[in-house]
């Protein structure tokens, strides 16, 4: 874990005030969870699977759920009329779009985080007022910025 | 300042109640894996209030709030978990003062519950003060019987306040046994922190 900035220290005043639900305890899932829970957010992860919840390191604080996220009845026994933020992080997009919007309609969740696997389905969520957050656009735009960075240098190195 | 036991067997909860605790209430509170580790450490010391799980392994939630009131422990307790059913709550309440909290739950939900326990503490402190009075200055034979065990239900509902003490020292005083409520009332002096006497015992105090 890195230490404590001056920034993440101003979070920390954040006091578990902040309710955050995190769908899916993949890697992704696992490590957003970790890191808001050590800042001093109130985390719920959601997990289909009993055995991927064994993978939380010994210092996560928070809880864990056993249930498929889809089924309204999962979120409600999760408390998503009380969240402030949810997060989706499974593998597959349309559980993600369904799971974000069961929690931004019916619960009336107003931050809603989603991960998309497949860059074309970007514009979907988005429309339906979802944050997407793309690992490939992501790795695409990291990509493009390195690369100008070094054609930069290079030819700042001509002149 | 409050001191606080959180009982649970799942680690990350368990830290989560200690940081939310300690954030809400400044306070540090001790940790118990089961119900066992939780009732030697009852043993030892007195606490303000006690959060348990009811799914323990060996000894159940249910069953440690049990042992607990048997041993003379009378400390709040908020029970906090996923799984109990209505028939779970039911039967623990009657170990009252007993609150519950499911799983998962927000900083707000568990400072309300615990502010309700604590203040009830009081609440239930104060009454067993009066009906306490109105033993020791009752005359029938067998009130200061009474009175005392009232005053060791007390103790151990406040085990710092000087109180207990006070009252415990003017049981003694009518019993002729001014040795052992000198110790009393010097224990009660020791506590006071403020000096403020017995707030309620000028009656007492003036007999």
């Amino acid at each position: 874990m890195s230490t404590d900035t001056a920034e993440v220290m101003k979070l920390k005043q954040i006091n578990y005030k902040f309710y955050v639900i995190i769908v899916g305890c993949g890697k992704i899932g696992l490590e957003v969870a970790m890191r808001l829970s050590h800042i001093g957010f109130n985390v719920t992860i959601v997990e289909k699977d009993p055995s991927a919840l064994s993978l939380l390191p010994e210092d996560y604080g928070g809880f864990a759920i056993i249930g498929d996220a889809a089924e309204r009845e999962t979120l409600k026994r999760a408390k998503a009329d009380k969240c402030d933020l949810l997060i989706a992080t499974t593998s597959d997009d349309p559980t993600n779009y369904f799971v974000s919007l069961i929690g931004a309609k019916i619960f009336g969740i107003t931050n809603v985080i989603s991960l998309v696997k497949n860059k074309e389905n970007v514009a979907l969520f988005e429309k339906s007022g979802i944050r997407a957050i793309s690992p490939v656009n992501l790795a695409i735009e990291t990509f493009e910025r390195n690369i100008l960075e070094g054609v930069e240098s290079v030819a700042g190195d001509e002149k | 300042m409050i001191d606080v036991l959180v009982v649970d067997d799942e680690r990350h909860v368990r830290k989560l109640l200690v940081k939310m605790i300690s954030n809400a209430f400044e306070c540090s509170p001790k940790e118990a894996e089961n119900a066992e580790d939780a009732l030697k450490m009852c043993e030892k010391e007195r606490f303000d209030l006690i959060t348990t799980d009811i799914k323990l392994e060996e000894i159940d939630g249910i069953e440690f709030i049990k042992r607990l009131r048997l041993r003379g422990v009378f400390t709040p307790i908020l029970i906090i978990s996923a799984y109990a059913t209505p028939e779970d709550i039911a039967g623990a309440c009657r170990f009252g003062p007993i609150d519950y909290l499911a799983k998962p739950f927000t900083q707000d939900e568990l400072k309300k519950k615990i502010k309700g326990l604590l203040e009830y503490k009081k609440g239930s402190f104060e009454r067993y003060l009066r009906e306490a009075e109105g033993f020791i200055h009752s005359n029938i034979p067998g009130d200061l019987n009474k009175a005392e065990q009232i005053v060791r239900v007390m103790f151990s509902i406040m085990p710092s306040s000087p109180t207990p003490h006070y009252l415990m020292a003017e049981i003694l005083e009518k019993r002729g046994n001014q040795e052992l409520a000198e110790v009393h009332r010097n224990a009660a002096k020791a506590l006071d922190v403020n000096e403020h006497g017995y707030s309620r015992g000028d009656e007492i105090e003036t007999d």
